[in-house]
């Protein structure tokens, strides 16, 4: 299994698209995400951050981290 | 961290939904790209309304039917031009199985310029780009080669 950073699309049988940014450290997270969307062209129907990015902004540590876009 | 996007797609790049076209099965001499639109005929050869910039004429679709087009609007993006006989829908419903370009293909086109589209634009960046297709139909594809 390869690690690090990488993008995972699922491209739906619609031709709608999941676009998930996986295991980077800082805000590129959201410029990767962009760049593919703009792309693909079309609506945004959904924008989240997953939920261990979540757990992770409650520890201590993290909690300094707030106010980046990708945290 | 991880960043989540849900997005539909949209036809921006002509190059890109060629190289589809040609996934879903049809050949590149099959295929029209013009700079400006041209006409679309139908099944007896006569001039229809529509006019696209990527066509596949009727001889390439099937027995009886119309041409299929792209046309790009002035936003950049493409309308597909399918007749419901080739789309099978409508009081063509019955043929919606057959048709050429019905719901099932026209998803595919989507699906596959969504890969193309995608491809294109991360390898130019120097990324490395995989795909496989899942017993669910949808495909995954995973880029590598962030620094």
């Amino acid at each position: 299994m390869i690690r690090g950073k990488q993008v995972k699309v699922l491209i739906h049988v619609d031709g709608s698209c999941s676009v998930d940014a996986i295991e980077f450290s800082d805000a590129s997270c959201l410029k990767v995400t962009k760049e593919i969307t703009s792309a693909l062209a079309g609506r945004v129907i959904d924008e989240r951050y997953k939920p261990e990015a979540r757990i992770r902004q409650r520890s201590p540590h993290t909690e300094r981290e707030r106010g980046s876009s990708c945290v | 961290m991880s960043h989540f996007v849900e997005c539909e797609t949209t036809f921006r790049d002509a190059q890109a939904l060629v190289a589809a076209l040609l996934d879903c099965g049809f050949d590149k001499l099959q295929i029209e790209l013009h700079e400006q639109a041209v006409p679309l005929y139908g099944y007896q050869g006569d001039k229809r309304p529509q006019m696209a910039h990527i066509v596949i004429r009727r001889q390439h679709v099937g027995v009886g039917a119309n041409d299929v087009g792209w046309e790009r609007q002035s936003d950049g993006s493409y309308t597909a031009w399918i007749s419901e006989f080739d789309s099978g829908v409508g009081q063509y419903a019955s043929r919606k199985e057959s048709a050429r370009f019905n719901q099932v293909m026209q998803n595919k086109i989507k699906q596959e310029y969504a890969f193309q589209v995608i491809a294109r634009q991360q390898r130019g960046l120097g990324r490395d780009v995989s795909r496989q297709r899942l017993p669910s139909g949808e495909m995954e594809v995973v880029v590598h080669g962030y620094r």
